[in-house]
């Protein structure tokens, strides 16, 4: 999860994740004008009989395949460790797509997606302004770790609790 | 927005499509509206709710698919198998915008297919196809079933259950298998039809006229419901039930049927003990709330439940009203309910009214083929659901409503109906509140606060103690028990409503966090969405248009009011003990009293509660005038 050089990050927390799908419904608008779960950049996946959701998108992989796999060098790095695609380099050989581990880039009617945490808005992601759940946060990296361990830790505690656990 | 209407005949397979009409949508707005106005134009009065005639509308709100606050919801309309009346039940999830996104707001189903279909509806095509596999299979098996037939797991589908299919008067259609359109037996009219179920997937988009100023008001009213951290945060954590406890305290958490208002340990029914213990929150499409809870049972008799929900409704239906605080039986109950296709409301009233039966004799243990239906037994209440929705033994005499099983039952068992109109009262016990009371009465389709919830009564906070004096212009207007200012408030809570359900935005938005979505920003982003302009006085017109059209469709039928403003027997009869210790808080005759001031203030005839020609020409009814005076 690399961050940008503000030192935030955007944080996925699927265990808060309620599947309202607001995300998708504010970033296919603020890119494109149009509404659309399968227009968006990120999406959720929805499992409406177990009740589950994930929103998926792209997490700017540190050492990402996609860049890899490019057979153009299309797709790089920007400034912000955003991973771009170069329109003209790109010749739609869907090997991107194909290669994402987390099945975050697509080909859609409108051609190439993937999240570029609202870069080419010049904004920070409106996804998590937008995320009441708080599933998505725009946060500073250094928390997300500080967070995880309250949380790994209060487990551990927890589980140590007498007729806790269940 | 380039949505369309399907229209599709069931007997003959035929599928035909038409443009939203422009003028309809200036008129009805969408959703309910447009609904309500397709439902009299289609029907005639004395249709057989379950005859192949029968129309089934399903209608997008106006604003499904887009970021407005809240507004993923759909309206199902159609007549009542259960009262023989207006029936609108409004449904969340993500079928509705899903339907959008395939390129359609309406689907108008008529006729019986000559066996179990279910329709398709995969962007631009859609087909019928063979559902003679899936009759008989609950919602969640049916639903797994056609995704992997069709080999994709992010359909959504809209189906009925075995209660659908046996024509139960309280089957529910049921949206991605746990979310209802619950009230009124709306699943018995689609299983009457042999349509088991819409599965749809839309890949396309939905567009707004005016894009920047679509953004502006819509995101703005998502900040602002935001900024009600109270609100959305005990939403979030705590779902529905988060009213539980008070209404217990306030002693109007029905018990035993509505023998009284409270139990000893309600903590177990709260959305915090439920939330800790069971579930996590789930939502509808663009929510701000989160209200919706998905439950696991891990362990203990129940181990491997899992369900949407359990909602307010179903741990007071369910638990309390049947007699039992045990969270976990509530939760299998509940999942029984939305598997089987079950209203969960009308499920445990059922079972209480069978319950108090027993306990007074009128049911034998031999009546019930062998369950002990003693209050709070859990094992029975499962049993019950379960041959309610099967039409087994007893199941199959309470499966006709409480109001039919009473009248078959005799020997005084309407005492413990407790519905009107045919409908089984939500678990609001409405000797508490004057407005609730007047609501429920008036509510066409019958006895519950899904459809008016006048929560401003309460005043729960400053302001909104403001609004209700505001609207009714006294300060009565937060006594429960004056019916002073109550029939303004009835008024303006049924035209937001209304409203509020043409635009496809939850009625939850209107009531838990007063004023920030209201006339003027629904009207607005309804303006920016269609391109029709539209103030938020005329959209306050529109509902009470609706209001009056949805009165006309019972009128038509010949009821007089004396039939249609009714509550349920016990409210007006009998106190509640723990209701201002006992006293009679609620009357016949207050309640006349108040229906009275309502006609006058909604310009129908005083005596008779029917709208004059005069209104109706003022609301652009006109074409409903000959109708309904013809019945008269």
């Amino acid at each position: 999860m690399p961050t940008d050089p503000r030192g935030m990050t955007l944080s996925v927390d699927s265990d808060r994740c309620t599947g309202c799908c607001t995300c998708a419904l504010v970033c296919s608008f603020v890119h494109d004008r149009i509404f659309g779960y399968e227009r968006s950049r990120v999406r959720v996946w929805r499992d409406d009989n177990r009740g589950l959701f994930a929103p998926i998108l792209c997490e700017q992989c540190e050492d990402a395949p996609c860049v890899v796999v490019c057979p153009t060098g299309a797709l790089g790095r920007d400034g912000q460790g955003i991973v771009v695609r170069n329109v003209v380099r790109c010749i739609g050989c869907n090997e991107c797509m194909n290669t994402c581990p987390l099945g975050a880039i697509s080909f859609g009617p409108g051609g190439w997606m993937k999240c570029d945490r609202c870069a080419s808005l010049g904004r920070s992601p409106y996804c998590a302004e937008y995320c009441t759940a708080g599933a998505l946060r725009w946060e500073p990296a250094r928390l997300v770790a500080r967070a995880r361990a309250r949380e790994v830790a209060l487990r551990r505690v927890e589980s140590q609790q007498p007729g806790q656990g269940a | 927005m380039a949505g369309q209407m399907l229209f599709v005949d069931l007997t003959d397979g035929g599928i035909e499509r038409r443009p939203v009409d422009r003028e309809l949508l200036r008129e009805y707005l969408g959703g309910r509206g447009i609904n309500a106005r397709l439902l009299w134009d289609l029907t005639q009065k004395g249709l057989d709710p379950l005859s192949p005639a029968a129309p089934l509308l399903f209608g997008t709100g106006a604003l499904a698919g887009t970021f407005a606050p809240n507004s993923g919801r759909m309206t199902v309309t159609c007549k009542s198998p259960a009262t023989g009346l207006y029936l609108k039940t409004n449904v969340g999830s993500h079928a509705a915008p899903e339907l959008r996104f395939a390129g359609y707001e309406y689907l108008v189903f008529q006729g019986k297919a000559p066996h179990p279909v279910y329709l398709w509806i995969d962007d631009g095509e859609v087909t019928l196809r063979d559902a003679r596999g899936l009759w008989g299979l609950d919602t969640r098996a049916a639903d797994r079933r056609i995704k992997e037939e069709l080999g994709d797991d992010q359909i959504r589908t809209i189906l009925i259950g075995p209660a659908g299919e046996n024509l139960v008067a309280f089957a529910s259609i049921m949206a991605s298998i746990y979310r209802a359109a619950g009230r009124g037996g709306s699943g018995a009219v689609m299983g009457s039809k042999n349509l088991k179920a819409i599965a749809v997937r839309g890949t396309g988009e939905v567009t707004v006229a005016d894009p920047e100023g679509f953004t502006e008001v819509a995101l703005a009213a998502r900040r602002a419901l935001r900024a009600d951290e109270y609100c959305w945060t005990r939403s979030y954590e705590f779902g529905t039930a988060q009213g539980i406890i008070g209404a217990n305290e306030g002693g109007t958490l029905p018990h035993r049927n509505f023998q009284d208002g409270r139990v000893a340990d309600a903590y177990k029914l709260s959305g915090e003990y439920v939330s800790e213990k069971f579930a996590h929150p789930e939502a509808c499409s663009a929510c701000v709330f989160h209200c919706g809870r998905f439950a696991r049972i891990r362990s203990g008799p129940y181990a491997g439940t899992y369900t949407a929900g359990p909602e307010y409704e179903t741990l007071a239906s369910l638990g309390s009203k049947c007699g039992t605080t045990d969270t976990a039986g509530v939760i299998k109950a509940g999942e029984l309910c939305n598997i089987l296709g079950m209203d969960t409301i009308s499920a445990g009233s059922l079972v209480s009214f069978a319950m108090e039966c027993y306990e007074y004799g009128l049911l034998s243990q031999k009546d019930a083929n062998g369950l002990d239906l003693s209050w709070g037994n859990v094992e029975s209440i499962l049993v019950l659901l379960e041959r309610m929705a099967r039409r087994e033994g007893l199941g199959d005499l309470l499966a006709n409503g409480s109001r039919a099983a009473a009248r078959t039952i005799g020997r005084g068992a309407e005492a413990f109906a407790v519905q009107a109109k045919g409908l089984e009262q939500s678990t609001v016990d409405v000797r508490g509140s004057m407005s609730y009371a007047l609501a429920f009465a008036l509510n066409p389709r019958g006895p519950d606060h899904l459809m008016t919830e006048c929560l401003a009564e309460v005043g729960y906070t400053p302001e909104v103690r403001r609004l209700a004096e505001d609207i009714t212009g006294t300060p009565k207007a937060t006594d429960s028990l004056s019916p002073e200012g109550k029939p303004r408030m009835v008024a303006w809570h049924e035209e937001i409503y209304a409203v509020t359900d043409c635009l496809g935005i939850c009625a939850f938005t209107d009531t838990w966090s007063y004023t920030r979505v209201n006339f003027e920003n629904m009207a607005a982003m309804f303006a920016a969405a269609t391109g029709i302009a539209l103030s938020g006085d005329e959209a306050r017109r529109i509902g009470e248009r609706i209001i009056t059209l949805e009165r006309l469709f019972n009128l038509r039928e010949g009821l007089t009011r004396e039939e249609l403003d009714v509550l349920p027997q016990r409210m007006v009869s009998e106190p509640s003990p723990t209701l201002h210790r006992g006293a009679r808080t609620l009357t016949k005759e207050k309640l006349d009293g108040m229906l009275r001031e309502y006609y006058v203030l909604r310009e129908w005839d005083s005596e008779s509660g029917v709208p004059s020609r005069e209104t109706l020409a003022r609301l652009g009814l006109d074409f409903a005038a000959e109708d309904v005076m013809g019945a008269r």
